[in-house]
């Protein structure tokens, strides 16, 4: 299949969305785009839309059940990664929001540096800063090429 | 200013990595790149969505689907695509079927959608953006500084 623009949002299920609310906008800094109310006209909030980019949102759907998301071993989402311009910038916006960072920074195998946060239903977040001569980017200049012969 | 650039990419632990690679490969996301262990065993798959944007597929998932939709943590996956009848007709030509009927007409958002599942059961939604959407709407008035929306729909 082609025609695939954009992975336009990421939809997590989250237990208190007030929490969440203050993880994603007050410490991450994800603006609020947009609420919307339950389709049912029920009190509560349906979701709500969180700016990552101009075209990829993040939005939250209250009443998670279940007090955490499931662990990393369980089919399903492993972890969502974010990608940042300057990694020591963003360690240093996370020590002032009081993020703690779950593993601290390290180069990993795939030549970018990273380091982890969980959110408050821990989901296990990456922060990634990707490197000119890292191997995804070597995949993607072969893809290319292939893609030219 | 917001601390990250973008989402980078969205990692899923999966049952049978034979039977995602397939059916990533077939929805248009070809594999870029694999990591194999000490053992010489796939660690993680790469496929491609965007030049900046994949998708990582660790192997071993355990507990058989993926958490029911009302479990807390990962809910949906949403992909957006020029134009919903070419991709239907596209994923039908690649032997993939909707998960559900596709609703006629505009979802209350304003924008056309179907959804799919991936061998695990992950849910992945598909849709066709209108320009005036509300989200949309919602991004330019965030640009000049607006307060975010709150929007009454009815279905």
């Amino acid at each position: 299949m082609r025609g695939v623009t954009q992975l336009a949002h990421v939809a997590l299920k989250v237990k208190d969305l007030d929490r969440s609310l203050d993880f994603y906008v007050n410490k991450l800094g994800f603006r609020e785009m947009m609420r919307l109310p339950k389709p049912d006209n029920s009190p509560g909030v349906w979701l709500v839309y969180l700016r990552i980019t101009d075209d990829q949102y993040l939005e939250l759907f209250p009443d998670g059940q279940g007090d955490r998301a499931p662990g990393s071993e369980t089919t399903g989402m492993n972890h969502l990664c974010l990608g940042v311009a300057d990694i020591d910038q963003v360690i240093e916006d996370l020590n002032a929001a009081k993020v703690p960072l779950t593993v601290q920074k390290k180069m990993a195998a795939d030549l970018n540096w990273q380091c982890w946060v969980n959110d408050p239903d821990g989901n296990r977040i990456e922060i990634m800063q990707l490197m000119p001569d890292c191997l995804q980017l070597a995949a993607i200049k072969r893809l290319k090429a292939e893609a030219k012969t | 200013m917001s601390i990250f650039k973008s989402v980078g990419h969205i990692a899923l632990k999966v049952q049978d990595l034979e039977k995602s690679i397939d059916f990533y490969n077939r929805i248009g996301f070809p594999e870029m790149l694999r990591l194999n262990n000490d053992q010489g065993k796939p660690w993680i798959v790469y496929h491609r969505v965007t030049d900046e944007l994949y998708l990582e597929l660790f192997p071993g998932g355990k507990g058989g689907k993926v958490p029911e939709p009302e479990r807390t943590g990962l809910f949906h996956l949403c992909l957006t695509v020029d134009n919903m009848d070419d991709a239907e007709a596209k994923l039908k030509a690649v032997g993939i079927s909707l998960s559900q009927p596709r609703k006629p007409g505009r979802g209350i958002d304003g924008n056309r959608g179907m959804w799919i599942e991936d061998p695990d059961g992950h849910r992945i939604e598909i849709m066709e953006m209108a320009p005036d959407c509300i989200q949309q709407k919602a991004v330019e008035n965030l640009a000049i500084g607006g307060k975010p929306h709150v929007l009454a729909l009815s279905p």
